[in-house]
């Protein structure tokens, strides 16, 4: 198992070298460079100052040797400093990542915790009242645009009632709290935007529990543990769960990355300073630096996920176990 | 007193506007410790009968009646949903046609086969494992000690087979309902999981209903048969009888068409 995995893991370096390549051409052929703010937006910039100021970013040299510069300097963890505001840019992502991985954290554990009881619920008696109230949630879900819903919360939960705040992560007096207020202040705030994760996030996901389940329950050794006498909770959780779960733990690997490259449009409706906005921003201004740190940091992160997902399915289901990771030990 | 007494058992199927009689007002008893067989081509009933009895088939689709299903004493179509999972996989067992999707995957053979035990008997989950490895060997799988942590696919299909016999004995029922129990099994496998079958009812007084579509199957193990046809019985009897003087010109068509498979194919 041990050297399946390491094998696995150096198998993940080209497809991880080739996502920077990528990533690293397309920043750099669109238009606009991030002196711009500073040189060509600029009259009073004379041609010669804008060209000292590239020089100076290195932005003048071809683009592989900026590339392979990039590189360099990344594998030893340097991701460099902002050509906004000059800080180091692991700095900015330290900052940030608390605030987006305690968010999206929550939802997700909300999500998971939600969707198999009302996945399988409607699994079980498909075309009952609970299932087709989930099917209109599911649609409702789907189709609404999580800003609109989100914007409709605000307007009813903080204007509307004031029982929720509309924006931001701290109320005005936050920096006089103590810290138990503080903390019930961050989490005043996060309740709204949480929520419409999970609403929306969550009608995905029971209904792939719900038909991976709908599935699970037709097959023959469903009929043999009822014909054993089993109740059917045992026939539902411990035979037909099991097996169910294997199509949803491939899509929770591929979750891993939301946790922290976080949602940019969420963020931004709700003014919170997390990795979506930093993202958002760094893009805007053609931040180069910033850009590549949270593409490379997110493509090692979905790598990971996928890894991830494939030993979860090993340990469930044993005929892969089996059939791939023990022969190729 | 018979074992078990079906009196005008019909099932039917909704599937939309549609109405299918599977099933049409089928009798029939078995003896303790008798092995009788039904026959008829596919589609004519025989597993929806077998899965009737002690109520399987799914409550949303299919529609049981019948004027009683009495079986030792109890009649099923009355039985509390507790008493009857009492019954299924304790007095009443089901081995499937095609075991390597009967068991299942994620489940160690162990597992499934300690689940039946400790459903059905007064045992401890530590005291599971040696009439677990008990009705292994009784089945025929050699060096079960090493087989409670395998898995289904690693076994062949005469071996998942096997344990769904053993799964099926280990709560030592008084009626196994086998349907069609070797169709998916190569020829030399099917003798043996047969004898098997027949090892059992000799040992333990078994009784056996049999579901089965190989005619010669059925004439070397059955006493008595049933002939269904488009969900009813058109004849029923002693084996012996039934094969040489066939009444209802089905039973005799079905008869003939053994015949052809002894010629040469062409």
């Amino acid at each position: 198992m041990v050297t399946y995995l390491i094998r696995r893991l150096i198998g993940l370096i080209p497809a991880l070298a080739w996502i920077t390549v990528i990533s690293f051409a397309i920043i750099h052929l669109a238009p606009g460079k991030p002196t711009d703010a500073a040189g060509a937006f600029n009259p009073k910039a004379s041609l010669e100052a804008r060209q000292r100021l590239e020089k100076l970013y290195g932005l003048d040299r071809p683009i592989p040797v900026q590339y392979l510069d990039w590189l360099g300097r990344t594998l030893r963890l340097d991701f460099g400093r902002s050509f906004l505001d000059d800080r180091p840019v692991i700095e900015k992502i330290q900052e940030r990542l608390p605030i987006t991985l305690l968010i999206n954290s929550v939802a997700l554990i909300l999500m998971l915790g939600l969707c198999i009881p009302l996945g399988v619920f409607a699994a079980v008696r498909p075309d009952s009242l609970w299932d087709r109230c989930t099917t209109v949630w599911v649609f409702l879900g789907y189709s609404i645009p999580s800003f609109w819903l989100a914007l409709l919360c605000m307007a009813y939960f903080g204007v509307h009632l004031h029982w929720l705040p509309i924006s931001g992560l701290y109320s005005l007096d936050h920096d006089w709290m103590g810290p138990i207020a503080r903390m019930m202040d961050i989490a005043h705030h996060i309740i709204l935007p949480i929520g419409v994760i999970v609403f929306v996030g969550l009608a995905g996901l029971s209904r792939y529990v719900r038909s991976s389940m709908v599935e699970v329950l037709q097959k023959d050794y469903i009929r043999t543990a009822r014909a054993k006498g089993l109740s059917e909770r045992r026939v539902l959780f411990h035979h037909g769960l099991r097996n169910a779960l294997l199509s949803i733990i491939t899509i929770l690997g591929l979750s891993l990355p939301d946790l922290i490259t976080g949602s940019v449009i969420m963020e931004t409706v709700f003014s919170i300073p997390g990795m979506g906005r930093l993202f958002y921003d760094a893009v805007m201004a053609r931040d180069y630096s910033v850009i590549m740190a949270l593409v490379t940091i997110g493509a090692i992160l979905t790598l990971f996920g996928n890894l991830l997902a494939d030993i979860a399915y090993a340990y469930t289901d044993p005929r892969i176990r089996v059939g791939t990771a023990l022969t190729e030990c | 007193m018979s074992l078990l007494r079906v009196d005008d058992l019909s099932v039917c199927y909704q599937t939309g506007d549609q109405k299918v009689l599977a099933v049409d007002q089928v009798s029939f008893s078995i003896e303790p410790g008798e092995i009788v067989a039904i026959i008829g081509e596919s589609g004519s009933g025989k597993s929806s009968l077998a899965l009737a009895i002690t109520r399987l088939l799914p409550r949303s689709s299919a529609q049981i009646c019948a004027r009683r299903i009495l079986f030792e004493d109890t009649d099923l179509l009355e039985a509390s949903e507790a008493s009857l999972r009492n019954i299924r996989g304790g007095r009443i067992s089901y081995v499937f046609q095609d075991p390597s999707s009967s068991l299942n995957p994620v489940l160690t053979i162990g597992e499934q086969l300690r689940e039946t035990i400790l459903t059905h008997t007064r045992c401890r989950k530590s005291e599971a494992d040696p009439p677990s490895l008990e009705w292994l060997r009784k089945v025929g799988i050699p060096q079960e000690h090493l087989r409670l942590s395998a898995y289904p696919h690693e076994f062949s299909g005469g071996m998942q087979q096997r344990v769904m016999i053993a799964m099926a004995m280990a709560s030592r029922p008084a009626l196994l309902i086998a349907d069609e129990p070797t169709s998916a099994l190569d020829v030399t496998v099917q003798v043996q999981i047969l004898r098997l079958l027949r090892e059992f009812q000799q040992r333990f007084g078994l009784a056996i209903l049999l579901i089965c579509h190989d005619l010669l199957i059925v004439r070397r193990l059955a006493q008595r048969v049933m002939v269904l046809y488009q969900g009813r019985v058109v004849e029923t009897g002693a084996v012996n009888h039934v094969f040489e003087q066939p009444a209802h010109p089905y039973t005799r068509r079905l008869l003939e068409a053994r015949a052809y498979l002894s010629g040469p194919l062409k």
